[in-house]
């Protein structure tokens, strides 16, 4: 009898033992949490169809898992547009060379507004968290808040850091006017967050060299930091978007900023980028997959679209 | 002779279970989410230390209009033992070089983006300072920056006069370690991405800062 019971009890303390392989490797099983965040780490791998964008985004914030420790570099690169696309698309970046060398691997071309092209050597990155006015969850939101919807491609782009923090400056060709003045054939300047600042430029705007005592004197002068704005990639020549803009030509922004320009309305959260599979869809922070879920209904609309289910939408909002 | 075995059994049986309860009841009991930013990437040598160890910010000459409202955002961080004590302990320098948290009001980027504020972690080791965003090490600075006239114009529907500190707040969450909240908590967290329902830091926050910092 005492045999027996001790074998039912071997055994339940083993299944309970296999439950607990599944403690966080973080080590705190003991306290029972959760990290949400984690959720982008939390083995989601290979792309996802597009109708599981809508339907996985919003599902994966309390997992359990930790990550597993990431590279210190991320470079910018196109993303696929959805959850686990975009852990794929991280695990891609990290082990490409070519976006964005490290800095052992020679100066960085790259070109600044006023300043034109050199070479640089990248000598970290910074991450920025922003708050917003407003999360765009849906294209009609965006519709209302924008002045101009526009589809086309980006020509070229330069970093724009004179404020101490990096912007991109982009060139975009019009292809199809949806909403404003423009006209298909005109191309305009459009600013969006994230991009390189050169760390003689943060030292000059928030005098703070004590900061940066660590890097040499050549660094300061010709180091850069790649700022990465909530982790999302900044525009590369090539890609094709729908932009949903502001336009400043009213109500031109503060010096430094070159007037005239267009800016992204709540900034990547206007960008519909052009997948390899042809659909269009909004880049999604790598370490906030829920962050189109409408946080009042707790539900995730439609994010990826083909060129006329986009411009659907967008005819909606009109009539 | 059967009855003491069938006792036996029930005994062992209830016993096993007792145990796996126990063992899984931390992942059911404790149903709280925190957002913390990847592998709980947060400030290094801490945000303070229960009025032992001071941390400093710093509010740049360009950012003194909003002092009043800083100082508020930084009390309802710190005094909050009629909820919850965390370790947060943090005070004003007037020595830059001393603070792990500087305040600025700069235009960042045209007020039409919408962006209120943003902070922006930094670790300056040249050695290991490659920082990615999401950060997934720790941090040795934070820089707030207020994005000058869209921060001025700052309203949310639910909070309206109360949105700047609300602003302020929220980035101080981030400068200390807290990512945005995107789940059912989300509501009572000055986390929010936006459209903030409080305008100060609520207990998930400050349970939020426990988990990191203990």
């Amino acid at each position: 009898m005492l045999k027996r019971g001790l074998t039912i009890f071997t055994v339940c303390l083993l299944l309970c033992c296999a439950g607990c392989g599944q403690t966080p490797d973080n080590g705190d099983f003991s306290s029972g949490i959760v990290s949400g965040d984690l959720a982008s780490g939390g083995g989601a791998t290979g792309a996802a169809s597009q109708e599981d964008v809508s339907s996985q985004a919003g599902q994966s914030g309390t997992l359990s898992e930790t990550p597993s420790e990431t590279s210190s570099e991320t470079p910018s690169q196109p993303d696929t547009g959805n959850t686990n696309g975009e852990q794929s698309s991280k695990q891609e970046e990290q082990s490409s060379s070519s976006q964005a060398p490290a800095p052992t691997q020679g100066p960085l071309k790259l070109t600044f507004y006023g300043s034109g092209q050199g070479g640089y050597e990248k000598v970290g990155a910074v991450g920025s968290a922003p708050s917003f006015a407003r999360i765009y969850y849906r294209v009609s939101e965006l519709y209302e808040d924008s002045t101009d919807i526009l589809h086309g491609t980006v020509k070229s782009t330069e970093n724009f850091d004179e404020t101490g923090v990096g912007n991109t400056l982009y060139q975009f060709e019009i292809t199809k006017t949806y909403k404003g003045d423009l006209q298909p054939g005109q191309t305009i300047s459009v600013m969006t967050s994230g991009g390189y600042v050169r760390v003689s430029k943060m030292i000059e705007v928030f005098d703070n060299e004590f900061r940066f005592s660590d890097l040499t004197e050549a660094q300061k002068q010709n180091g850069v930091y790649e700022d990465f704005f909530m982790g999302v990639p900044i525009p590369e020549a090539g890609e094709e978007y729908v932009l949903f803009l502001a336009s400043t030509k009213d109500d031109d922004p503060q010096p430094p900023f070159p007037s005239g320009i267009y800016v992204e309305k709540g900034t990547f959260q206007a960008r519909f980028v052009k997948r390899e599979d042809g659909t269009f869809s909004r880049h999604v922070p790598p370490y906030e997959p829920e962050f189109f879920k409408d946080l009042d209904t707790q539900e995730t609309p439609k994010q990826s679209f083909t060129l006329p289910e986009l411009e659907q939408e967008i005819a909606a909002c009109q009539e | 002779m059967l009855k003491k075995r069938r006792k036996g059994l029930i005994a062992s049986g209830i016993l096993a279970l007792s145990l796996a309860v126990a063992m899984f009841s931390p992942f059911s009991a404790s149903a709280v989410t925190y957002y913390t930013y990847p592998n709980n990437a947060k400030m290094i040598g801490g945000v303070g230390s229960y009025g032992s160890h001071l941390r400093y910010y710093w509010i740049n000459p360009n950012a003194q209009q909003y002092k009043s409202l800083i100082t508020q955002a930084r009390d309802e961080w710190v005094r909050t033992s009629a909820t919850l004590t965390t370790s947060i302990d943090i005070g004003l320098t007037t020595t830059k070089s001393s603070a792990v948290f500087e305040i600025h009001y700069e235009s960042f980027s045209p007020w039409q983006t919408g962006t209120f504020a943003e902070t922006r972690l930094f670790l300056n080791s040249s050695e290991d300072s490659r920082l990615p965003f999401p950060p997934s090490q720790n941090y040795k600075w934070a820089s707030i920056m207020l994005n000058g006239k869209a921060f001025d114009d700052a309203s949310s529907p639910h909070i309206k006069l109360d949105t700047q500190k609300a602003v302020i707040s929220h980035e101080f969450g981030h400068a200390f370690g807290l990512a945005h909240n995107m789940g059912s908590s989300a509501n009572s967290s000055i986390m929010r991405a936006n459209d903030w329902y409080v305008h100060k830091p609520g207990l998930i926050d400050l349970q939020t800062i426990n988990y990191l910092y203990g």
